[in-house]
């Protein structure tokens, strides 16, 4: 044995085990620090052959940190769809309270007020007090669609200032991160403290938009939005802009208020591939969700159907009957009605907000007769009950149309409200379920990358048994479960 | 079996699963292996002392608005559950993977090696 | 805004977060008594309760509209009463003045009194409710019709409103019915060329009053048939609003019985269990009152803390 090669091996252990405490030491020091995670000296093998004199041992490789890409990109994914789900919780709690159920106030209310107000004046068709309270609760009527539109429009405004800003936010913190990519470009590319400032930064860009970030062999961080968008390279910043975008004027509905487009910094539009994070859910509300209800390019929006298709069943009825019989025989001709409502005709998106009771009509013009056709005769109220059975509609004449469904007027108002409802009530859902997907996101990456390799090959072995056990018998008890409900209410198949 | 039976049946798979969901919270292990044995009691609550579900045919329970509603909160949180123990476990097999590739390198195949458990220092004096 | 705290003090407040949450609402829903107070609180019935609210405000308005139809036909069947009570009156008198020992004196004592049954008819042909003339028709601010002596070509009588009854009752069940009569319906019956029916009241009493104002023992007699069928037609008058109150009835009795259905389902729907509520709160809080004692106890401190 050549005595002198073995101590040289000895020599060199040492020399490598003196690097890795103070690798630990570096670790116990910072064991408190944001999104520090322990480093790791690996030691690498020294080739042992005696043959070719290679005398075998360890030396120190290069300091690798444990915190794995991957760990943190599993953290941050569940945070996207948790800032995804926080901002949709938010935007449908304020889009949700537009829409009063209670009954108390709105367009609810309003409609019943109307349709008491209807009957009274089928009671007593000539009677000036009934008259003119059809009158006034007509107006109720048309202020509360006015309202109600104009507080979706406050929604939709609320929701263009929050996505410029959240715009605003990914760009500075892109430019942060531009700040510490040239910081790494600069000097010593394995500053922990550095990468503690990196990391944190992506973790809180992770909650506005979804985002890839990969490490170049140079240190620096390569941002990528939504996967393909570059933000940030080596030390190049590319910002993303927010661009109202109005209906073309070939567009079904050219006049619909405009729809929120993200830009990068090419003038692509982004706005498609941009579904994650609170920018995503934000997109969603003001691209799809508000337009349902006040319209865009393509839709006239929910809220301006029901509007348009009350007031146009109001009118058609009024106008439909006679004011005052006339004299035959005088040859007097009878007075046919005038409508109630009017409406922007030329913009039907904007039917719900300048929905009003008729400038010129006074309450005696209020057309309650229905004259008489070959089949019946004249009924003087006839208008009038017909008009307050819309409250409880008999025929498919005296109801609205929701894609291609009759329904009355307040279920189809009813709908509305249910719609926000239901996507509230699915948020608030998979809001309760991310924030526990993202405490468990972080309890694993806290359990990986804090222990060492063997314990991390042990423990990957120890949970693989726990989730075969566990599957199956989720399997079953789903199924035990739906047995259950379906035993309870077989009305409803799971 | 009655339907007060039932719903205090459905309350104790609940309450299982609730801590079930702490457990998958944590995925560790020991959570995990914890999770199992509850899960098991769960199945058993609502299985065993049945018969079946051609046992439960004809039984007052039919309409019973409480048993109903703990019977869907049951199965809400089931899938819950079922979603994290899934995140849970594509968080730990990607992590093995990731961890064989970079300490094994990858197989003819072009899969990853899997995790070595034996420690790698190899020191000779 | 993300936590940079430890995964396990993360956890704890989210799940705390989440017990304050569930305690809040159970919390709500006992003081307002409701358990919809939003649409997300029970999105799936949120039509069928507004529906359900409509049905609700157009019963109480159609409860309140029978209630003066009822008021309406009690009153016009009181009208008929004393219209048929007076006819009967005027056939006494006509038997009396037929009477071959009646002096012209006495004729004409009968016709003063005649004269006056004319005028208590006409006012009954104008009875009013609550403003409003109940037998003119289409037209109840206008009076049916008024006396006049001096009219001989029409009876006395000047008619005011010619509207036709076709106002119709809402019926709560769905549909309509008629509920009046005219006047002229009632008190002047006309065969189909307009000319006077042989059972028209005015007619039938001013012909009476001529009789007598002639001293025609004869003349009088003659005209007791017309006063008799006038009289069975104001008979059969009265029938029509007697079904018209039975009918009254028969839907304010489902009126009221609709009503409280309805209020039943609304209130299964919105309003808040409060026994479950109230378990749930309570439980909530324990629940919260537990999760803060068992984060107290947890070990702060590492395995660092102790090595020198």
């Amino acid at each position: 044995m050549n005595l002198l090669a073995g101590i040289d091996v000895t020599a060199g252990a040492l020399n490598a085990y003196d690097q890795v405490l103070s690798v630990v030491q570096n670790n116990v020091a910072n064991s408190s620090t944001p999104d520090y995670a322990e480093q790791t000296q690996n030691l690498v093998p020294i080739p042992f052959d005696i043959s070719d004199g290679a005398m075998g041992g360890v030396q120190a490789g290069e300091v690798t940190s444990a915190q794995n890409t991957y760990l943190d990109q599993a953290v941050r994914n569940q945070t996207v769809l948790l800032g995804q789900a926080q901002q949709g919780v938010n935007s449908l709690t304020a889009l949700q309270s537009v829409f009063d159920v209670t009954g108390q106030s709105g367009i609810s209310a309003a409609l019943n007020n109307l349709y008491t107000a209807f009957s009274g004046w089928a009671q007593s068709p000539t009677d000036s007090v009934a008259q003119q309270s059809v009158i006034s609760n007509a107006t109720d009527v048309a202020q509360a669609f006015q309202q109600t539109a104009a507080n979706l429009d406050t929604v939709a405004q609320n929701t263009t200032n929050q996505i410029q800003d959240t715009v605003n936010q990914v760009n500075q913190l892109v430019g942060q991160l531009q700040g510490f990519n040239q910081q790494i470009m600069a000097g010593d590319t394995h500053d922990a403290g550095l990468e503690a400032q990196v990391d944190s930064t992506l973790d809180e860009l992770s909650q506005y938009v979804d985002f890839s970030a990969l490490q170049q062999p140079d240190g620096t961080y390569q941002i990528l939005m939504n996967g393909q968008t570059p933000l940030l390279i080596e030390g190049q910043q590319y910002q993303i802009s927010y661009q109202p975008v109005a209906p073309s004027s070939d567009a079904a509905y050219p006049s619909a208020p405009p729809t929120a487009a993200i830009v990068s910094s090419s003038g692509a539009g982004i706005t498609a591939d941009t579904t994650g994070g609170q920018l995503g859910a934000l997109l969603n509300i003001a691209n799809t969700v508000l337009p349902s209800y006040i319209g865009d390019g393509n839709q006239a929006g929910d809220l301006n159907v029901l509007a348009q298709q009350f007031a146009d069943c109001v009118n058609g009825l009024l106008t439909s009957g006679n004011i005052s019989d006339g004299d035959p025989t005088d040859g007097v001709a009878a007075t046919p009605g005038v409508p109630l409502f009017t409406y922007d005709t030329s913009n039907a998106t904007n039917v719900a907000a300048s929905l009003a009771v008729s400038s010129t009509i006074t309450p005696d013009q209020l057309a309650a007769i229905q004259p008489a056709t070959d089949t019946t005769a004249e009924v003087s109220n006839g208008i009038a009950l017909a008009l307050s059975q819309l409250a409880s509609p008999q025929n498919s004449s005296q109801e609205g149309d929701l894609n291609g469904a009759s329904i009355s007027f307040s279920s189809f108002y009813g709908e509305l409200a249910a719609r926000v409802g239901n996507d509230l009530d699915t948020a608030n859902s998979d809001l309760t379920v991310q924030q526990t997907a993202v405490a468990q996101a972080q309890n694993l990456r806290q359990q990986v990358a804090g222990v060492n390799l063997d314990q991390q090959a042990a423990l990957l072995l120890q949970v693989q048994q726990g989730y075969d056990a566990c599957s199956k018998f989720l399997s079953v008890l789903d199924e035990l479960t739906s047995d259950v409900i379906e035993m309870i209410d077989p009305s409803l198949t799971t | 079996m009655s339907a007060t039976g039932l719903t205090g049946r459905l309350a104790m798979a609940s309450e299982r699963m609730d801590r079930v969901l702490d457990g998958l919270k944590i995925a560790s292990p020991e959570a995990l292996d914890g999770c199992a044995g509850l899960l098991e009691l769960a199945c058993q609550e609502l299985a065993g002392n049945f018969g079946g579900p051609t046992a439960m045919a004809g039984e007052t329970a039919i309409g019973d608005v409480q048993a109903l509603a703990a019977a869907t909160g049951l199965r809400h949180n089931i899938r819950q559950a079922r979603r994290l123990l899934n995140h849970a476990y594509r968080f730990h097999a990607r992590w093995a993977q990731l961890l064989g590739a970079r300490t094994g390198g990858y197989l003819r195949g072009g899969q990853a090696a899997s995790v070595p458990r034996a420690n790698r220092l190899c020191l000779r004096g | 805004m993300i936590s940079l705290l430890q995964g396990s003090s993360q956890l704890f407040i989210t799940e705390l977060g989440q017990i304050e949450q569930q305690e809040a609402q159970a919390d709500q829903q006992v003081s307002s008594g409701l358990a919809i107070t939003v649409a997300s609180d029970d999105p799936d019935q949120i039509s069928t309760l507004l529906q359900l609210r409509s049905d609700l405000a157009r019963n109480t308005q159609i409860q309140t509209n029978l209630t003066l139809a009822q008021t309406n036909a009690d009153a016009a069947d009181n009208a008929l009463s004393s219209s048929i009570q007076l006819m009967d009156q005027a056939v006494t008198l006509a038997t009396e003045g037929a009477n071959a020992t009646m002096t012209t004196d006495g004729q004409e004592s009968i016709a003063q009194e005649i004269q006056s049954i004319q005028q208590q008819m006409v006012a009954n042909s104008n009875t009013m409710v609550q403003g409003a003339y109940i037998f003119s028709g289409d037209d109840p601010s206008t009076s049916a019709y008024t006396y006049d002596a001096n009219s001989q070509a029409t009876n006395c009588v000047d008619q005011g409103s010619t509207a036709a009854s076709t106002q119709q009752i809402e019926d709560p069940q769905g549909g309509s019915f008629p509920a009046s009569l005219t006047a002229q319906q009632i008190f002047d019956d006309r065969n189909s060329d307009g000319t006077y029916a042989n059972d028209n009241v005015f007619q039938a009493l001013n012909n009476l009053y001529n009789a007598l104002m002639s001293g025609s023992g004869d003349a009088v007699g003659a005209t007791i048939s017309n006063l008799q069928a006038a009289s069975d037609h104001l008979n059969s008058m009265q029938s029509f609003y007697g079904e018209v109150e039975d009918r009254v009835q028969s839907a304010q009795t489902f009126a009221n019985t609709y009503g409280t259905q309805l209020q039943t389902e609304i209130s299964n729907i919105q309003d808040a269990d409060i026994p479950t509520a109230v378990m749930e709160m309570t439980q909530a809080s324990t629940a919260e009152e537990a999760a803060l004692q068992m984060e107290a106890k947890m070990p702060q401190s590492t395995l660092f803390d102790y090595l020198g």
